[in-house]
């Protein structure tokens, strides 16, 4: 077989299947894993998005094999045509690296590409708001409602209990003891004061 | 007023906050009775089903079973019980996922007593 530009230009297609069909792939095992597909729109997208465009690019490069089965060979002998065109040989070469390239960083941004990491973030939030809630929001509550009642002693245990949950959360969230080095000063300058406004 | 009490049944994990609760509304003489009480979703469908209460003060984070697993089995364990939800979390995040699975009232932890009582009584439909 005599090598032909359209030859590059299937196989360019071919390298953008399996890359973007593998970060679909991820994203969607981790949606699954995590049972977000509804929660998460914004990643079941981003997996729709490559999936969608993993079949695209599969069904440009099938077009140009037709041939060889006989049927389909006129829709096969436009494909070729086509994907002899130099300037979208280039783009698809082009889009082929980006997309192995993208494929490449999974180690080192896993947020961008590993299923799980993607939502790790949100799920790591709903625990940190559960602990918020249980650790503080109750405490709170409870301590008011204990002054309302006249139960002092009981208000006072609450909110103790409160501000010593209160400051363990607060010194896990900026970090844990071993990374101190990290809180350097000017990290703690306020952006918004007490209450959420701008200060 | 009614002659007969209202029947609660208190369902929070932090048995300091149930203590309070009770103290809160049995302070209204005998308006308010708590039949019961339970720190997990399970215990308070077991709860509703045995003593059948008017009303369920139904948190939403606890452990074994939360609010929201539970709040759809109390009301088939107890069909006439109005469930109130009362937790931490704005009304804004969850008020309507609990309408939807059947709760009547959504309470803010953080309400007075008499916020609490007038709030249970607009349920009972004695304000």
């Amino acid at each position: 077989m005599i090598p032909e530009w359209w030859m590059a230009t299937t196989l360019a297609n071919a390298v953008m299947v399996v890359a973007y069909g593998a970060i679909a792939y991820h994203i969607g095992s981790g949606l699954t894993g995590t049972r977000q597909w509804i929660a998460n729109p914004l990643a079941a997208a981003t997996a729709g998005i490559f999936g969608t465009c993993a079949i695209g690019h599969g069904i440009h490069a099938f077009h140009t094999l037709e041939p060889l089965f006989e049927a389909g060979a006129v829709v096969g002998v436009a494909a070729r045509a086509s994907f002899s065109d130099p300037v979208l040989l280039g783009w698809d070469v082009a889009t082929a690296a980006v997309a192995v390239w993208y494929w490449t960083l999974r180690g080192r941004f896993p947020i961008i590409v590993r299923g799980a990491a993607l939502f790790d973030d949100l799920q790591e939030r709903e625990r940190e708001a559960l602990v918020l809630n249980d650790n503080v929001v109750q405490g709170l509550a409870q301590a008011k409602l204990a002054l309302e009642v006249g139960a002092r002693d009981a208000a006072n245990e609450a909110l103790d209990r409160t501000v010593a949950a209160s400051r363990t959360i607060i010194s896990g969230l900026i970090g844990s003891p071993g990374s101190e080095a990290a809180l350097v000063p000017g990290e703690f300058r306020r952006k918004r004061a007490p209450g959420g406004h701008p200060p | 007023m009614t002659s007969r009490s209202v029947g609660v049944l208190l369902v929070d994990d932090v048995a300091g906050l149930r203590r309070l609760v009770r103290i809160a509304l049995e302070d209204d003489d005998t308006y308010f009775r708590i039949v019961a009480e339970a720190s997990n979703g399970l215990e308070a469908v077991e709860e509703a089903r045995k003593t059948r209460p008017d009303i369920v003060l139904l948190d939403v984070s606890m452990p074994v079973m939360d609010g929201l697993e539970a709040l759809p089995l109390i009301r088939e364990a107890s069909p006439r019980s109005k469930v109130i939800m009362f937790t931490g979390f704005s009304k804004e995040r969850l008020g309507s996922t609990t309408r939807d699975l059947g709760a009547v009232e959504y309470l803010e932890k953080g309400a007075t007593p008499i916020e609490l009582r007038r709030r249970l009584k607009e349920v009972m439909g004695h304000a």
